[in-house]
């Protein structure tokens, strides 16, 4: 029934007919899911992409009207994944801890060393050592075949930001590409 | 020797191998999805608690028209509200203003100009406390299909123009502003408010919501916030329609905490309406041209220790993609 409009048509269309955002999920839930299972895992990947939809729907009226609304879901995947790391570390170490909680840097820290943690292990070795913000921008670069200008929308920065993090995330990997040829 | 591998393609090779979701993982994705949009609750209808008397007292633009005809002329300046110039009068508690209305009647009957796209050279200077004062320029390309375009410059907008896969519809909320206000272009200014005001997409300001909870004069100052928004937006994208800017003209007639002046501005005559919202007595103002209704210039001041931003415009009607000026 919506097959012929832009999401962006779709969108503006549910905010009188909500149900219409089902044609959003249709479109973008395979894509969504495969982004954040490759981050979280596939369990918590599957929570993180349908929690994705949800808030999409909720902050419709937010959508900047481009036609194509991956990156914006991407951004919301992300901003979601971030919070899902972060409740995770203050589990883990609140167990650890019995009950104490992490806040802060700790928190932080923690959140961090987990989500290269759930990457493959050799992605893990390398990306660990990335700011988040520079590991997202290369992921959406890697994982998802973002554009830089596709990433600018889905993380709210400038194009040229997004360049000079996938730079500093491409000299980081070339680095630990020449250590392995090193020892090899 | 290092891997002749680009590092992305490298990074991207060594992801994590998903399965595609399977259906009854969809299933469960989508039915979660459809269970929270039918939990939402009904938008609540947003009333301007100041158009009540607006409503009374603007029943037709001829009304409008005849009480002006003796009104204020060049310099001149009434408040909604009140008359702030010796001689204005007694005070115009809720009246609209006449100046507006008067405008926006005449704007209606202007023909729509030729040509398919409205194009707008904009250039804003900004001023920041503590900041060297930095200026943007663009151009910013409405077509009549609603087909939106940005350049920085106007060889760049050419460029954007004549890539088809480049064009995008116009942001959805501003979309729906500039067709609320055109269809407002017959109305009372209440109605023009109160149909701008459903188009935004703004969430409504709700009393007791927020740190510190909002009281209601907040709650309200922002709802006028709102609106003063929706009109400048519509005066921006449409201004190439005479119809659009005829509504949003009405609906800022219907504002109580402005003051409209017949002024001149580089020579020519011009409607200046200025606001004055909040305690730090942030000023805000859109002049556009006396005859024309056409946007000339924004200004805002943030009250004290705020930004001061200024953007002027030049609206001309030109044919796309080619961006001849259209006669």
């Amino acid at each position: 029934m919506h097959n012929d409009k832009t999401d962006a048509a779709v969108i503006r269309a549910s905010r009188k007919d909500p149900a219409v955002f089902g044609a959003i999920f249709d479109r973008h839930w395979p894509r969504i899911y495969r982004y954040c299972a490759e981050r979280a895992g596939p369990a918590a990947g599957e929570d993180v992409a349908a929690e994705t939809f949800r808030v999409a729907f909720t902050q419709r009226e937010r959508y900047d009207g481009r036609g194509d609304a991956a990156p914006w879901l991407y951004g919301i995947a992300n901003n979601l994944l971030r919070r899902w790391f972060r409740a995770a570390a203050r589990g883990s170490r609140a167990m650890a801890r019995a009950g104490v909680e992490v806040r802060g840097e700790e928190l932080e820290e923690l959140a961090n060393r987990l989500d290269a943690k759930f990457l493959s292990p050799v992605l893990a070795s390398v990306l660990a050592k990335l700011s988040p913000a520079d590991r997202d921008t290369l992921l959406l670069h890697a994982f998802a075949d973002l554009t830089y200008e596709q990433i600018a929308r889905a993380t709210d920065v400038p194009i040229g930001t997004v360049g000079s993090r996938i730079n500093r995330a491409r000299a980081l990997v070339r680095a630990h590409l020449e250590t392995l040829e090193l020892c090899s | 020797m290092i891997p002749d591998v680009d590092e992305v393609t490298w990074v991207t090779h060594h992801r994590l191998d998903v399965p595609d979701p399977d259906g009854a993982m969809t299933d469960r994705a989508r039915m979660a999805l459809m269970d929270h949009i039918s939990a939402e609750p009904e938008r609540p209808r947003r009333r301007l608690p100041w158009l009540a008397g607006a409503t009374a007292l603007a029943a037709g633009g001829g009304v409008a028209v005849a009480l002006f005809a003796g009104g204020s002329g060049a310099g001149s300046g009434t408040r909604n509200g009140a008359a702030v110039s010796p001689g204005a009068g007694a005070p115009l508690a809720g009246k609209p203003s006449f100046v507006l209305l008067h405008l926006a009647h005449s704007v209606a009957q202007t023909p729509a100009l030729p040509g398919n796209a409205t194009l707008v050279e904009s250039s804003t200077n900004i001023v920041a406390p503590g900041q060297s004062p930095s200026s943007l320029t663009g151009y910013d390309l409405y077509e009549d299909n609603g087909d939106y375009y940005f350049g920085k410059t106007l060889t760049a907008l050419r460029s954007t123009v004549s890539d088809p896969s480049a064009s995008d519809s116009l942001s959805a909320s501003l979309g729906q502003v500039v067709a609320a206000a055109a269809a407002s272009a017959n109305s009372t200014p209440s109605q023009a408010a109160e149909k701008l005001l459903a188009a935004d997409s703004h969430p409504t300001p709700q009393v007791g919501q927020g740190t510190p909870p909002l009281t209601q004069a907040e709650a309200d100052r922002d709802l006028e916030g709102i609106e003063w928004q929706a009109i400048g937006s519509a005066l921006e994208g449409g201004a190439g329609q005479p119809q659009v800017r005829a509504g949003a003209l009405l609906a800022a007639a219907a504002l109580p905490n402005t003051t409209v002046t017949n002024t001149t501005d580089a020579g020519q005559p011009v409607v200046k309406v200025t606001e004055i919202q909040g305690p730090d007595g942030d000023e805000e103002s859109l002049t556009v041209n006396s005859q024309t209704g056409i946007l000339l210039n924004q200004y805002s001041n943030a009250g004290s220790g705020g930004d001061v931003s200024n953007t002027t415009y030049q609206v001309s009607r030109v044919t796309a993609p080619g961006l001849d000026a259209a006669h």
